[in-house]
């Protein structure tokens, strides 16, 4: 599974902030991984590519102990997660956020609802406590006046907003984004871009995303991994711009991302 | 040959299968039920949606039955001379059988179809997974507040179907066909039994509340994560909520009956 240009992912030990290793995983007779391993640096920004149905929103869905790997580990840090019960995952995922396509907020509870909730289920924090922590997030993803609304209500970027603040309001070690500019328009996409290089390097979290958006790809990733005939490819940008791997040269091309990968870069 | 007695195999397990998860989800709900923390509110609410929500349909429906009740005791019992016992007939079969069983089912449309269809939309959109990324268990936040509220719904729901269907049978009764008043209550009074009749009623509706309420919620939360999946456990909560219904109606009236 190595590619010339790149850093093979076996020779990885699990010891980053989150290791993925020798996972394989089938969905009946449709194999998704077959021993894929990877690793995401701690505090970096890593992107997961891949072509759609490779599994990229899977391997996320491992990481946040959502799904099951048939074989194979997955490290949060020093804790391997894939064979706790589920009580167990839940005490990791403390440490977790994640950040759904579609948001993933609850319809029936209003925005401030929605973004109160962890801190009420594991917190003892007075409501006013809670508020104030619940503003100062809406504040930093840049919300203003939506505590009474429902999710329904809100536009497609101030969903992702609303998910963003819940995700990070218990300020986890990790954030799991998945797809986090699709059905965006390219300003809501520079926007959300820019509010997760910030959130970056304000918290120093290590983010990792789904993303086919290849132009932000480029312009926010500190690290990339390639998800690819069931395993991966990691590199930084540059060494997956200068692979001579025909796969990922097949999946640029296919993008258009000959001049917008100079532009990003 | 082979084909069929593979596929009544794989049925089988299938089943068996279902009925193991269905039963380990019910002592997931009582497990919750028990343990705190308490999400009144939350039940609170789901009661609203599924008791105040469903009171003019079940009001309505009691009215209607009590009054089809009346009319057809009346003209059958009058054939024997017996049209004084027409409260004891409207009383009797609304207590013991059509007040838990017609409320039961009558909920099953209107609330536990409901419950299902948004747990089942939850599962869709990713919002039970939203949850358990918060640590959050959603049998816990989720489908225990519904199905307690249907449980604790249903007796007075028919209950009330009850007193609205005795209500319809006064009017026909009385009102219409002149019967004494004070006879249709008397013979309402003297013949419907606490233990017998309304324990038994009480027991039903509560057993019928439980049911529906596991039933929906599991079809729901087990429900494939697409508009189709939604759609099927909507349908397969009614259909077998209201077989079930049907069914431990005959077990428990065989077994409140033995008991006597």
């Amino acid at each position: 599974m190595t590619s010339p240009g790149l850093r093979p992912d076996a020779a990885n030990p699990p010891h980053s902030r989150v290791d993925v290793v020798s996972v394989r995983l089938a969905f009946g007779e449709r194999r998704v991984f077959d021993g894929l391993s990877c690793r995401f640096s701690a505090s970096k920004i890593s992107v997961i590519l891949g072509a759609s149905g490779v599994g990229k929103s899977t391997l996320l869905r491992l990481m946040a102990g959502l799904q099951r790997p048939d074989y194979g580990d997955i490290w949060i840090g020093e804790q391997e997660i894939s064979r706790l019960s589920e009580r167990q995952v839940r005490r990791v995922r403390r440490r977790l956020g994640m950040m759904f396509q579609g948001g993933a907020l609850l319809d029936s509870m209003s925005v401030f609802d929605n973004v109160a909730l962890p801190l009420r289920e594991h917190t003892k924090l007075h409501e006013k406590e809670i508020s104030e922590r619940v503003h100062g997030q809406f504040e930093a993803v840049g919300l203003k006046r939506v505590d009474a609304l429902l999710p329904g209500q809100l536009s497609g970027g101030m969903k992702k907003r609303v998910a963003l603040a819940r995700a990070m309001i218990t300020e986890p070690d990790v954030l799991l984004i998945d797809e986090p500019f699709s059905g965006l328009d390219p300003l809501a996409v520079r926007l959300i871009e820019a509010l997760l290089v910030e959130v970056n390097h304000a918290k120093g979290l290590t983010m990792i995303l789904t993303n086919h958006h290849i132009g932000s790809t480029m312009r926010m990733a500190d690290e990339v991994v390639f998800l690819v005939d069931g395993g991966a490819i990691s590199g930084t940008v540059r060494e997956l711009k200068e692979s001579i791997d025909p796969r990922i040269q097949r999946f640029l091309q296919a993008a258009g991302t000959g001049p917008a990968l100079e532009d990003a870069s | 040959m082979f084909e069929l007695i593979r596929d009544v195999g794989w049925r089988t397990v299938e089943n068996v299968h279902g009925l193991g998860g269905i039963t380990r989800f019910g002592s997931r709900l009582v497990l919750e039920t028990l343990a705190p923390p308490y999400r009144l509110r939350r039940v609170l609410d789901e009661l609203y949606n599924t008791g105040v929500l469903s009171l003019a349909i079940v009001c309505a429906s009691g009215t209607a039955v009590g009054l089809v009740l009346g009319l057809q005791g009346y003209n059958t019992l009058v054939r024997f001379g017996a049209e004084q016992s027409v409260g004891a007939v409207v009383g009797l079969s609304l207590v013991r059988e059509l007040g838990p069983v017609l409320t039961a089912l009558l909920v099953t449309g209107r609330a536990g179809s409901a419950v299902a269809a948004e747990i089942g939309a939850m599962v869709a959109t990713e919002q039970l997974d939203g949850l358990r990324m918060m640590s959050v268990d959603p049998i816990d936040f989720v489908t225990q507040p519904k199905a307690l509220a249907l449980a604790l719904a249903m007796p007075l729901l028919s209950a009330l179907f009850i007193v609205f269907g005795l209500f319809g049978g006064y009017l026909v009764a009385v009102g219409l066909l002149g019967v004494d008043a004070g006879t249709y209550v008397s013979s309402l009074e003297n013949n419907i039994d606490f233990r017998n009749d309304v324990l038994g009623s009480i027991l039903k509706s509560l057993v019928f509340g439980a049911l529906v309420g596991l039933v929906a919620t599991w079809r729901g939360y087990t429900s494939a994560p697409n508009a189709a999946g939604v759609s099927r456990a909507t349908t397969g909560a009614v259909v077998q909520a209201s077989v079930a219904t049907l069914m431990f109606d005959y077990v428990i009236t065989a077994l409140w009956g033995v008991g006597v």
